[in-house]
């Protein structure tokens, strides 16, 4: 099945859309506690299968701690070089947001190598490139065509998102291989990309609880 | 418009001779949905469809796609596009671009791409 990142925590959207472009949701917010025990409760009780994804409001490892267990995901908003470095020198950080930008592109073989050796995704949201006006939208494009350029040679795992914040920018998951096409891969690894990122980011999360639970057992 | 001297006598040529498949290119139709809570004309959606293409991919761009809009269904918002094969990718990703027609959200959504018009039009039944 396919997986889908959202900026948006109505339910009753989301269970409709997911029954109509058969994909799973991944919700994405600055939660604090309580609010995030809140969302786990209400989608226990809808009996979904949705996902929850922390995103950190600054790069501060206390934060990161605090979330990493009880959110199934953390993500980092990319918006500086400091934070990028962060996220994916980092373990339990799960996806790299807005890794570049219509400005600079802040993106080096560096930044790749440390998110292929920790396995941080790098997140491409559909979203981005629709609310981007006349020039900035090929200054965009331009900068993740680079930036995709590098994923691909340094082997970085790479997802591809609506990244919608509300339901308007929402799109079928299976059709974002087409813009990974777009971007430059092959059709092939674009299919792969798409079809087994809930795979990967399960099996990853998986692998996160074996290496928490070897450390508690070690101390 | 080819002159022909038959008996002493010029004809005009009637018609052109057809280009064989080979070179007329290969071609695919691709049927999309947009999902939204209005139903749309043609000609709504096809000026919208060709501004959003023409600004993302230029003149020249529309053109090595060889884009046509051949239909479109105001019952589901269901229409079909023609491109060649090798934008097919391109075209797909052209049409997730769209966010509104005539200042209504819609979502897009490609349904299917196939060779001939017959499978894409009993697929828009169902």
């Amino acid at each position: 099945m396919y997986v889908d990142l959202v900026f948006f925590n109505d339910l009753n959207v989301l269970q409709e859309f997911s029954r109509k472009f058969n994909q799973n949701f991944i919700i994405c917010k600055t939660f604090t506690l309580a609010e995030l025990k809140k969302l786990k409760e209400e989608i226990k009780t809808a009996k979904l299968p949705f996902l929850i994804c922390h995103l950190l409001s600054k790069t501060d490892n206390k934060e990161l701690k605090a979330f990493s267990q009880k959110a199934d995901f953390i993500a980092v908003n990319g918006s500086s070089l400091k934070a990028k470095e962060f996220a994916v020198s980092n373990k339990k950080v799960s996806f790299l947001l807005h890794a570049t930008s219509a400005g600079k592109p802040e993106f080096d073989t560096a930044l790749c190598t440390l998110a292929r050796q920790n396995n941080v995704f790098i997140a491409i949201l559909f979203s981005d490139f629709l609310n981007q006006k006349n020039f900035n939208n090929s200054l965009l494009l331009k900068n993740y065509l680079f930036a995709l350029k590098l994923c691909k040679k340094k082997k970085v795992p790479v997802a591809f998102f609506s990244g919608a914040s509300k339901p308007e920018e929402l799109r079928q998951v299976k059709d974002l291989a087409s813009f990974a096409v777009m971007l430059g891969y092959f059709r092939e690894e674009a299919l792969k990309i798409v079809r087994s990122t809930e795979k990967n980011l399960l099996e990853r999360s998986k692998n996160k609880e074996i290496e928490i639970s070897e450390i508690v057992e070690g101390e | 418009m080819k002159l022909l001297k038959v008996n002493n006598v010029k004809q005009s040529k009637k018609s052109l001779k057809p280009i064989p498949p080979t070179l007329r290119g290969k071609k695919r139709y691709v049927l999309f949905q947009l999902v939204a809570e209005k139903q749309f004309s043609e000609l709504e959606v096809k000026k919208e469809l060709f501004a959003k293409f023409k600004q993302l991919f230029g003149d020249f761009g529309i053109a090595k796609q060889k884009l046509w809009f051949i239909s479109f269904n105001s019952q589901g918002n269901f229409g079909i596009l023609r491109c060649s094969l090798e934008e097919t990718e391109n075209v797909k990703a052209g049409l997730l671009f769209l966010q509104s027609v005539n200042e209504v959200q819609v979502i897009p959504r490609i349904v299917s791409v196939s060779g001939s018009l017959k499978k894409l039009k009993g697929k828009r039944v169902n």
